[in-house]
């Protein structure tokens, strides 16, 4: 079966090495849950933000009597909204991530959703998952909660990879969703066979803040592949025959930069993190890397 | 350069086969190896990339196209199997004696021993005989040594003797490089051959007798009772000759019954040195029916098929002015065991005389017919009758010169058989009847028309009948009339082979003994003494052409090497 083992998801040190991470909105939009993320929206929360003359209907608790004593006119304070922060995660499921022995690209790629939903889920947010290959499909509807990591856990070690990548389709189908703006993590190694510019192009047509997440390996770029081959691609099945030369090994890594630079430069003009993960290494102290201090600004 | 071991064929598949092997490696070559990648994407877009820049794929992997071409032209080289161009330093002549006195399995051996002196020496120094009626290379100079026992497969002992001091000589000829000479298995060699041999090779010839295993086998201490030929001559009348026998235990059956106490039967013992005993047994005046000689020597029966002995009935019908040359018909008649002359032309099978109902006729010149005419007999068998006759002998120019005109001989198919003579040719100055051809025309003439053979004639195994030269010759089992073998001679002389009886075309049946008169004074010559040596233990040596294959298979592993570690594509 093309699928994880439960136990690499549920593992405690795993989960346990997720305790010190968490992410942290700058703003998030309006009309969400009480949480722990800053939110445009003035209401009763602990930071103070501002001062607005009292209207009727105000909350008198909210009228500060000391400017009144001062000034002899009623303000109101305004402290900020501390609401949630959505997570939608869109895990690539595609048969490219488990065509390997052991599978670590799969493995990679559910234990890194795995660590930034419970992330999120300990921050109360809601958290989505959006496993897609071909097509997208909705695997958790956004929820909150913390005791549901273990329950989503188990759900993800359900995915079977199969299936070519088709990253624009899937995200052109969840820009359609119209979910309520928030972070939209991108687990993926980014092969889809309409190229760099594609992916970019509908990356940049979501509302949501991006994280995008590239699983990759070293031979991805430097494959020791010498002589006459047969290369099949793991995801469609189509050959090519190549007698690997110098040259040509060169003109392919220049390709697979070019595809890299994409996604790196859309990542920086949207303002989006872009996140390298070498799936044959320890992943959450990749993490740790990017959540520097142990917050993740997004 | 080396090729003529091959033939064209052989040369051809050769190619073919090379050009099969490079084939494979080239398709072995292109054939991919198969990896799976997380995407082709990349290299799809390189390899596009590589299309579009270059018009022609370039010259790919130089070593691998090196590596591939040294194999294929040193291949090719050692095919065609170089050699060094320098005199041997010795002509090696190895004899296998293939005659009646080896059984199979010495033969045998005695195949695998002189296989294993020619892998010791040089390919171009030696050869390697089989000796029987006549010497068969099995091994020529140049000739690799797995022919030997290809060729050796099928041979057996012939039912010969050795004629090992008749063919020798011719053998090994004359040079300046020294000789050396080994002898496989107990044949003899008469002492006259050896000075003979080294007469002609300027005396450097070295004598070694090699027993092989053989030499495990106790030797004979002394000829044991040994029939060496046994055969029927009702021409000479000699029957058989026995080495190692004493007289008294030989006994001789006619259709069973003995015949040894008839007086006709004599037995010549004779002793020479090297030889104990050598009994020669002759039967003067055999029986005229057919029947079976049994030969038994101190219980061992050998047996033979007696053909039987038939008179032609012959009349002579001449004129009175013809007396001379009646006479001279009768004397040839007389002295033809086979043919007797009777008085009456009734009771005749076949008539002579210038009469023109006989058979042989003298008829007068006419314009237009033959000298000598051969009726009933066609185109084809023409040439052999003139033969037969003696006519190929004939001085025709000067008997042309005599008469005056042409002397032909011709045929006509149609009618029964008639033989006429122009009675020019023994009239005047021609005079046939004094003629040594003329005996030899009348006889044969007689047993033509009365279609049968000549009296049986004594014939030796490997002693050429030239007049059976174009003949086809079927050897007839012993004591059975039927055909087993048919030898077309291509008009070389028959050479027989092997004892027993054949039968020419025209009918003539002749016996085919072991024994010769060379054969029995051989028995009577002194043996010549011959160093007995052990097989040379020589390994075989390795040829440029074994260097360069070996070359060939290092390049070979060398490449599956680097292929297999990805050094080559």
């Amino acid at each position: 079966m093309n699928r994880v083992s439960v136990e690499h998801l549920t593992d405690p040190a795993f989960l346990a090495s997720l305790q010190p991470l968490r992410i942290v909105a700058r703003r998030v939009v309006r009309g969400g849950r009480h949480a722990e993320h800053l939110s445009r929206q003035r209401g009763s929360g602990l930071e103070f933000a501002d001062y607005r003359a009292y209207t009727p209907g105000d909350d008198l608790r909210a009228i500060d009597w000391n400017i009144y004593r001062r000034l002899g006119r009623v303000f109101v304070r305004l402290f900020e909204e501390q609401q949630d922060l959505p997570l939608y995660v869109l895990p690539d499921v595609s048969s490219s991530l488990h065509f390997e022995p052991d599978s670590p690209r799969a493995r990679a790629c559910l234990q890194t959703t795995l660590a930034i939903a419970s992330v999120s889920l300990n921050q109360h947010d809601r958290v989505g998952i959006f496993p897609f290959a071909e097509e997208l499909r909705v695997h958790e509807a956004p929820t909150s909660g913390k005791n549901r990591v273990l329950p989503i856990a188990r759900r993800l070690a359900e995915v079977e990879f199969k299936d070519q990548t088709d990253l624009c389709s899937a995200l052109r189908r969840f820009g359609a969703m119209n979910l309520r703006q928030g972070l939209c993590v991108v687990v993926s190694d980014f092969f889809d066979q309409k190229g760099a510019d594609a992916i970019v192009e509908q990356l940049g047509q979501l509302r949501h803040r991006l994280l995008l997440v590239q699983l990759f390996r070293k031979e991805d770029r430097d494959p020791d592949l010498q002589g006459d081959l047969r290369l099949v691609d793991s995801e469609t099945g189509e050959a090519e025959n190549v007698s690997v030369t110098p040259e040509l090994l060169q003109r392919m890594q220049t390709a697979y930069d070019q595809h890299q630079q994409a996604l790196v430069d859309f990542a920086r003009t949207r303002s989006a993190g872009f996140l390298r993960i070498d799936v044959d290494q320890p992943i959450v102290p990749q993490l740790a890397q990017v959540f520097e201090e142990g917050a993740l600004q997004v | 350069m080396n090729l003529t071991n091959l033939s064209p064929l052989g040369l051809l598949l050769g190619a073919l086969a090379l050009a099969g092997v490079t084939f494979a490696l080239q398709i072995l070559r292109v054939r991919h190896r198969e990896q799976r990648v997380v995407t082709t994407m990349f290299w799809r877009q390189a390899l596009q990339e590589e299309r579009v820049r270059v018009f022609r794929e370039r010259f790919r992997h130089p070593l691998a196209w090196l590596l591939i071409t040294a194999i294929a032209v040193l291949s090719w080289f050692a095919y065609a199997r170089p050699s060094i161009d320098r005199e041997p330093d010795m002509d090696v002549v190895v004899l296998v004696d293939g005659s009646a006195q080896s059984s199979v399995d010495e033969l045998e051996q005695d195949l695998a021993t002189a296989a294993g002196i020619a892998r010791g020496l040089r390919n171009d120094e030696r050869r390697v005989f089989v000796l029987s009626s006549s010497a068969r290379c099995l091994l020529d100079s140049g000739e690799p040594v797995a022919l030997l026992e290809e060729r050796a497969e099928a041979l057996g002992p012939a039912s010969t003797h050795n004629t090992i001091d008749r063919v020798l000589p011719g053998l090994v000829g004359t040079g300046d490089r020294p000789l050396r000479v080994y002898l496989v298995g107990r044949q003899d060699l008469r002492s006259d051959t050896v000075e003979t041999v080294q007469a002609a090779r300027g005396g450097e010839v070295e004598w070694f007798r090699v027993l092989g295993k053989r030499g495990d086998e106790p030797a004979d201490p002394a000829p044991s009772a040994e029939v060496l030929g046994f055969g029927v001559d009702p021409t000479f009348g000699v029957l058989a000759t026995l080495r190692g026998v004493e007289a008294s235990s030989v006994q001789l059956f006619f259709d069973g019954q003995e015949v040894l106490e008839d007086p006709a039967v004599r037995s010549v013992s004779v002793t020479a040195e090297g030889v104990e005993s050598l009994l020669e047994l002759s039967w003067s005046s055999p029986s005229a029916e057919p029947g079976e000689l049994e030969l038994s020597v101190a219980g061992v029966t050998t047996r033979a098929t007696w053909p039987g002995q038939t008179t032609t009935n012959v009349a002579l019908q001449f004129g009175a002015s013809s007396s001379a040359i009646r006479a001279a018909f009768r004397q040839v008649i007389e002295s033809d065991a086979t043919l007797s002359i009777v008085a009456e032309a009734a009771s005749a099978d076949v008539t002579v005389g210038d009469d023109a109902q006989a058979d042989l006729r003298l008829v007068a010149s006419e314009g237009g017919r033959s000298t000598f005419h051969f009726q009933g007999l066609g185109p084809a068998q023409l040439q052999r009758i003139v033969t037969r006759t003696g006519l190929s002998d004939l001085d025709a120019d000067a008997l042309a010169t005599t008469l005056g005109r042409p002397v032909t001989v011709g045929s006509e198919e149609v009618g029964p058989r008639q033989v006429s003579i122009d009675r020019a040719v023994f009239d005047g100055d021609a005079r046939l009847l004094e003629s040594r051809v003329f005996p030899v025309l009348a006889r044969e003439s007689v047993h033509w028309l009365a279609n049968r053979s000549s009296a049986p004639r004594r014939a030796a195994v490997g002693v050429p009948i030239d007049d059976l030269a174009g003949s086809s010759i079927a050897r007839l089992d012993r004591g059975a009339s039927d055909e087993i073998t048919r030898i077309e001679t291509l008009g070389l002389p028959f050479v027989p082979s092997a004892s027993g009886r054949h039968r020419a075309l025209e009918g003539q049946e002749f016996e085919v003994s072991l024994q010769t008169s060379a054969f029995v004074s051989a028995g009577l010559a002194t043996t010549a003494e011959i160093e007995v040596v052990d097989p040379p233990t020589q390994g075989p040596t390795l040829g440029l052409d074994r260097w360069l294959l070996l070359i060939v298979l290092t390049l070979g592993v060398f490449e599956w090497v680097s292929v297999r570690r990805g050094r080559m594509p």
